[in-house]
């Protein structure tokens, strides 16, 4: 027993978890039995069978059971849930299309129903419904209260609301203006534009997967791994001091892990060329500033001509940039985590003389 | 507005039917959803107790009305009854009249109310006209609108008026309607007046049981969800404090204390019975006559709970209030037994056993009953009532001792007398004389063996010291860890030695130890110090351990140091506070052959110096030399040191590591800074700071100080540490209950966030504190009864079989007694043989600086409320009061105890009179005593001092008045008393001025007075000189 959590444990790291959600969820995206009917009810099953397994830790059950936490974990199951259904509706229509059938929704789509009382009513339970979900929970679950804040004693860990811990988790890859700033708003800016980047017609107003694989996955990618995983990282598997801890792991904020990261300029000038770093930022972070300069302006030409030459023919070039840009910082994410694993490094550019790091 | 109907036929995408019984479910489910909450919102425990404690007060009450009933004379009551009944029939004889005088009566108010109403509307329509006039007057004097204004203010000012008569009229006629009224109605009302006085306590208890019911509907209404909001009879009970605030970080919010809305019995008198109210949350405060209770020094009204207690001001829920029980250590100690299926002592232990006793204690009580954990985000949560005294703490920090809060006066003489304070600051324990022996001259008084011998175990040589312990503690317990601590002694030992000054004294002539013994036994030396070997340390009333204990002196030091000492201790130590016995010679040669003479605690005769271990002292040296140096560097630097300086090296390192000039005077350490975590405000420290280490004791403030002041190395366990880095604590040995005093101590030091005016402070109660810290520092109570403590002497005296009429003076009134003058010479250097020749033991000479003599007059006359620093002089007496004051004297035979002079003394042991026989020779009562405090003594002596041998002549009349009676009076007419009448009858000029005189106890004690202030005095033959003789000069003893 005591191997296995070991074991889920050592899974569980922000590496190896990341790394085997991106795979389980593009290759999963690709298995079609787990949608259908049956494969919903074993992803269910699994996911429900490791809860109870799991709530038999005393560690896992409290931090599971923590009020602020519960929420959290009734997301991930609607998340699942979602996630299942549209993959279910998506393949259902792709064998129908592959028949030459319309999709499913057009079956529906002519038919016309009354705001009474088809829509209203069912609103109008739902709302008591919801009532009562929401009285029961807040007797049940007492709202956490704590003493006022007070900046001599920060909680340890402290947490962000747990809809942002998917960004606080990563301040600990890039500094808090490119964390905090430059990429949410970038999110935002980017949802934004999809429609004016995306303008393939095919799969509007129904569930497909085979006519649109490669932006189901990529929304997939940037919504399940970067979004929800880290914020089921940040909440379960973060703890004091923002150490990591397994899920049965008990949270002592005694551990210590070292932290010896470096950046591109140390490993340039002193592992490679052993001399002393140049006083002169430019000049030191020039290996830095290319690195970031390659990737940002030479690869999307590079890339219109070898792997996205289909995408830059089908958009066009203002098109084509714009969304191959957001692409690339979208993917400069985990390459940041990625790099930070395996070579611990800290700062692909680090100007500290006015705190721009990258 | 008719539409035409849909054209398609009707078709739902959802089957409504069971839409509907959907619905129908969810609204039914949704009932109970909102009875849950309402029952979650309006259930509240405080409800219940509230409620719970309405039937205690309608018990009690219910028994104060059958005890008010039983009082009630059923006679008189029947009495006043019948007068009522008679009355009402009267007025029915007179029906007719009595109906007239009442519609009179009608009508004259109707009249009244009619011309009250119209005068008030006259005045304001007036005040308006007048305004209006102001201000157009304002604008333009002499304006038509000015002028019309106020001709329509004069008009209505004539209407006031006017009505201002007719209202008094009416009020007139409706006064006398009532009285006529009132007349008819006599006989019934003065019934009804007298039997509400006679009933008036049970009509009152009655009153009262109305205002309990809660079984009616009434209650239930206005106690009802919403209806509430109105009446309600269970509320919130709070009380805003002035004053008192709420740190809320970047703010402060007013303290709102509602501890009584369950604690609601807790003001009231009359629920202090345990068998009758089991739960203290029901019961009277324990202690009103210094809490709560509005006469109190604490009322409730500008102190509230949580000023003292501490917690959380507005909670009403018992765990957010943040009680904490006081065996919480206790419960989580069986809860780890059980974890790991062992005791401490590797012992099995039984599950259900545990469990049963963790269910017996307070904390498993109160997580059974209300659910208590700890809650963690209260940053300061009650104290546990086992140091509830920690609250007294904030505001009296700056008091000299805390005689109405034993465990914390306890904990604060401890962490006195232990030294804490010199390792960790505290505020108010600055300015304390340094607690260990001064070590400049330490060569001088012993041997580098001894010194280190004492080092190594302290308690092996002295049972009860307070030097802690510093060496062979847990955290050095390994092999190595012995070495170390071998090579640290050998440095500290070394380096002291090396730097200590080295003065030989010549041994005294060889005296005799019986006699030595005699000596120690009179002089007044077990007033600090005993003799005893294997005695426990009492700090507490440890009046007798404020010097050592004089044991295996003969191993520590040498006859020649022991007679330099006490000939003058400031010698050797000028910051001493072993004061000076003047001893002669021989008295010293006696008393050192008889300390040389006492014994040594065997463990010590067993014990070695330990010596230095070379590799450990050179790991020690490198360890401290690469602070300052690189490794290389040290190393060579380390090849060049002699072992010697070596030790001397690894001495001051030690030295410095350990902070050992917190308690004592060592040289090259003169300013160094103290060790020690600041403690001033550590009862704010929170608690997320306090490392627990891997010592498993519940994560509150009160558990880690426990632990750490019980065992203080121990949250070194498991821990791996350089030499360091190690906790350096020392062991103090503190008792179970030494260690709850210093905890109520220590937890108690907080910020004090009290309003100036609710701290306790004033010029008379700073004298007074200054004063108690003297007597507290040099232990004036190890021989004297001051404020009735102390006087420890007395039981070194009872076991030596010595009377206690020899023992030294109960000081009790000393303020009121003596003259501030005569005080401050007397301690600034006491002569023995004055008033009482016949003590052997003596007031020592203690050194003082004169600001020292000004606190302890200061304390003594302010204390007593006595005039300072100077009194009325007294020159001139009046004769015939001071010859009749001879008179009575002779006759009373008062000289028979009181010799009148230095001679009389003599005489009288001479005619074989003893100690106990003598009363103070009054020779210069006219310079020590205040002129008005002997008169007051002669009076009363039983009040000033009781148990006192002076006989009280004058006794209460009886024993609530404070009026005395004089028994000469009756007696002036006996033939024994013949000729004192004769000599009174001589001065007062006739019997009956005589009697007037003797049968008036203030004139007879003013008299006495005024003989003995002319004592010895010879000032007053000379009344034009203006100053007083000095004091004729007696050998001393």
């Amino acid at each position: 027993m005591n191997a296995i959590k070991n074991a889920i444990n050592w899974l569980a790291s922000p590496a190896i978890a990341v790394t085997l959600s991106m795979i389980g969820l593009v290759s999963a995206m690709f298995c079609r039995p787990l949608w259908t009917k049956k494969g919903g009810l074993v992803l269910l099953a699994t996911l429900v069978g490791g809860f109870v397994f799991s709530f038999t830790d005393p560690n896992f059950r409290i931090v599971a059971t923590t009020p602020d936490n519960v929420p959290i974990l009734g997301m991930l199951f609607l998340v699942g849930f979602f996630f299942w259904f549209a993959m279910y509706q998506a393949h259902l229509n792709d064998a129908r299309l592959e028949k030459g059938l319309p999709p499913l929704e057009k079956e529906d789509s002519d038919k016309k129903v009354f705001s009474w009382p088809d829509l209203v009513y069912v609103e109008l339970v739902s709302l008591v419904v919801c009532s009562i979900v929401m009285i029961v929970w807040s007797i049940v679950l007492k709202a956490p209260l704590e003493e006022p804040a007070n900046p001599g004693a920060a909680p340890n860990p402290a947490k962000a609301p747990w809809y942002f811990l998917g960004l606080q988790e990563l301040l600990v890859y890039f500094d808090p203006w490119m964390a905090g700033v430059v990429l949410p708003t970038l999110i935002i800016v980017g949802l934004m534009a999809i429609p004016y980047i995306d303008t393939n017609p095919r799969g509007n107003g129904y569930f497909s997967f085979r006519e649109r694989k490669w932006e189901i996955v990529m929304f997939c990618f940037g919504f399940i791994i970067l979004w929800v995983v880290l914020i089921i990282l940040g909440t379960f598997l973060r703890g004091p001091n923002w150490n990591f801890f397994g899920p049965y792991e008990f949270w002592d904020p005694n551990k210590l892990v070292p932290l010896n990261n470096v950046s591109v300029s140390e490993i340039f000038w002193v592992k490679w060329l052993k001399t002393a770093l140049p006083t002169f930022w430019l000049k030191r972070e020039i290996p830095g500033i290319l690195l970031v300069a390659v990737y940002m302006g030479a690869l999307p030409g590079l890339l219109s001509k070898t792997l996205f030459r289909r995408f830059y023919e089908k958009m066009g070039l203002v098109r084509y940039f714009v969304g191959v840009n957001l692409f690339l910082i979208m993917l400069a994410v985990p390459i940041k985590m990625y790099l930070r694993w395996i070579f611990n490094l800290k700062y692909i550019v680090n100007i500290q003389e006015f705190s721009f790091n990258i | 507005m008719a539409k035409a109907p849909p054209p398609e036929p009707i078709d739902h995408h959802y089957d409504i039917a069971k839409l509907t019984k959907v619905f129908a479910i969810v609204s039914i489910l949704v009932i109970p959803a909102f009875g849950w909450m309402t029952w979650q919102d309006y259930g509240r425990d405080w409800k219940s107790w509230q409620k719970k404690f309405v039937e205690n007060d309608r018990k009690r009450t219910r028994e104060a009305l059958r005890g008010a009933a039983e009082k009630i004379d059923p006679d008189v009551e029947q009495r006043y009854l019948d007068q009522k009944r008679e009355g009402a029939r009267e007025l029915r004889r007179n029906r007719a009249a009595v109906a007239e005088a009442e519609e009179g009566n009608r009508r004259a108010e109707g009249a009244w109310y009619d011309a009250d109403q119209d005068f008030r509307f006259k005045k304001a329509e007036m005040d308006t006209a007048r305004y209006v006039y102001e201000t157009r007057r304002k604008e333009d004097a002499k304006s038509s609108a000015a002028s019309k204004a106020k001709a329509a203010y004069e008009r209505l000012k004539a209407a006031y008026d006017d009505s201002q008569v007719k209202e008094q009229a009416a009020r007139k006629a409706w006064d006398e309607a009532k009285a006529a009224v009132l007349a008819l109605e006599k006989t019934k009302k003065d019934a009804e007046d007298a039997l509400s006085k006679l009933d008036e306590d049970y009509d009152r208890n009655q009153a009262k049981l109305r205002t309990l019911r809660q079984s009616d509907a009434f209650y239930f209404v206005r106690n009802a969800p919403i209806a509430d909001m109105l009446a309600p009879s269970l509320k919130i009970q709070q009380v805003q404090l002035d004053g008192l605030t709420n740190d809320v970080n970047f703010l402060r919010s007013q303290r709102v204390d509602r501890c009584v809305t369950c604690h609601i019995a807790a003001e009231k008198r009359g629920f202090e019975d345990k068998q009758k109210y089991p739960q203290s949350v029901l019961r009277t405060h324990p202690r009103l006559d210094l809490f709560v209770d509005s006469n109190s020094p604490h009322p409730y009204a500008t102190f509230g709970c949580t000023s003292c207690h501490g917690g959380r001001d507005r909670a009403t829920d018992f765990m957010r209030a943040g009680h904490m029980p006081n065996d919480y250590a206790e419960y989580e100690r069986l809860e780890e037994q059980i974890r790991e299926g062992r005791d401490e002592k590797g012992m099995p232990v039984d599950e259900d056993a545990n469990r049963e006793l963790m269910g017996e204690t307070e904390t498993g009580r109160w997580m059974k009953e209300y659910d208590w954990e700890v809650d963690k985000f209260n940053d300061l949560p009650m104290y546990p009532m086992k140091a509830v005294e920690a609250g007294c703490f904030r505001c009296h920090r700056q008091d000299a001792g805390h005689p109405k809060a034993p465990k914390l006066d306890e904990g604060r003489k401890l962490v006195e007398a232990l030294g804490c304070w010199g390792c960790h600051t505290m505020k108010g324990f600055e300015s304390l004389p340094k607690p260990g022996p001064n070590l400049a001259s330490l060569a001088s008084k012993t041997t580098p063996d001894w010194a280190a011998r004492w080092l190594v175990n302290p308690r092996a040589f002295r049972s009860n010291t307070k030097m802690p312990r510093f060496f062979y503690l847990e955290n050095f317990g390994t092999p190595s860890g012995h070495r170390l601590t071998d090579t640290m002694i050998a440095g500290v030992t070394a380096y002291l030695f090396e730097k200590s000054g080295k003065d030989v004294y010549a041994s005294p002539a060889r005296g005799d130890a019986a006699r030595g013994k005699v000596l120690f036994e009179n002089v007044g030396c077990q007033g600090c110090h005993i003799s005893e070997p294997g005695a426990e340390r009492h700090v507490m009333d440890g009046w007798r351990q404020h010097g050592p204990n004089l044991i295996g002196l003969s191993e520590k030091t040498t006859p020649g140091w022991i007679a330099a000492w006490l000939k003058n201790p400031k010698a050797y130590n000028p910051e001493t506070r072993m004061p000076n016995l003047r001893l002669a010679d021989d008295e010293i040669a006696d008393l050192v052959a008889y300390l040389m003479s006492r014994p040594v605690q065997p463990e010590f005769k067993a014990s070695h110096a330990p010596q230095a271990d070379p590799a450990e002292r050179d790991a020690l040296v490198t360890d401290y030399l690469t602070q300052t140096r690189t490794v290389v560097d040290a190393k060579a630097d380390l090849a060049k040191m002699s072992p010697h300086e070596k030790d001397l090296f690894v001495g001051e390192k030690i030295i410095a590591n350990y902070g050992c000039y917190a308690c004592h005077n060592i040289p090259g350490f003169e300013k160094a800074k103290p060790i020690g975590v600041e403690l001033s405000e550590w009862g704010n420290k929170p608690v997320h700071l306090l490392d627990f280490g891997f010592v498993s004791v519940p994560h509150t403030r009160a558990d880690w100080l426990a632990q750490k002041v019980g065992d203080p190395r121990s949250f070194d366990r498991e821990k791996v540490k350089t030499f360091q880095e190690k906790l350096k604590m020392p062991q103090f040995s503190l008792s179970p209950a030494e260690v709850e005093a210093v905890q109520t101590l220590v937890l108690g030091m907080q910020k004090n966030d009290m309003s100036d005016a609710l701290v306790a402070h004033g010029a008379a109660r700073a004298a007074v504190e200054a004063g108690r810290r003297i007597v507290r520092d040099y232990n004036c109570q190890g021989c004297h009864i001051l404020e009735d403590k102390g006087g420890a002497i007395r039981e070194a005296m009872t076991a030596n079989k010595i009377d206690l009429a020899l023992a030294p003076p109960i000081i009790r009134g000393e303020g009121a007694k003596v003259q501030s003058e005569w005080l401050f010479s007397f301690l600034h250097g006491p002569r023995t043989g004055q008033i009482r020749p016949w003590l052997k033991v003596r007031m020592p000479t203690f050194g003082f600086a004169p600001d020292q003599i000004n606190t302890l007059t200061a304390y003594f006359a302010t204390q007593d409320k006595a005039r300072y620093p100077f009194e009325d002089r007294v020159e001139s007496l009046d004769p015939r009061s001071r010859a009749a004051g001879a008179a009575t004297f002779a006759s009373l035979k008062c000289a028979q105890c009181h010799p009148t002079s230095q001679e009389a003394f003599g005489q009288a042991l001479k005619e074989g009179k003893t100690p106990a026989d003598l009363a103070p020779i009054l020779a210069a009562a006219h310079t020590r005593l205040r002129y008005d405090w002997i008169a007051d003594w002669i009076k009363r002596p039983d009040e000033w001092m009781p148990g006192t041998r002076m006989p009280t002549n004058f006794p209460k009349l009886d024993e609530k008045s404070d009026k005395r009676m004089s028994p000469l009076a009756p007696a002036l007419d006996t033939p024994a008393f013949a000729g004192l009448k004769k000599e009174l009858v001589a001065i007062w000029g006739s019997e009956a001025e005589a009697k007037a005189y003797i049968g008036d106890p203030d004139r007879v004690t003013k008299a006495l007075r005024d003989h003995v202030w002319s004592l010895g005095n010879d000032f007053l033959t000379v009344p034009s000189s203006p100053r007083r003789k000095a004091p004729t000069q007696v050998a001393s003893h």
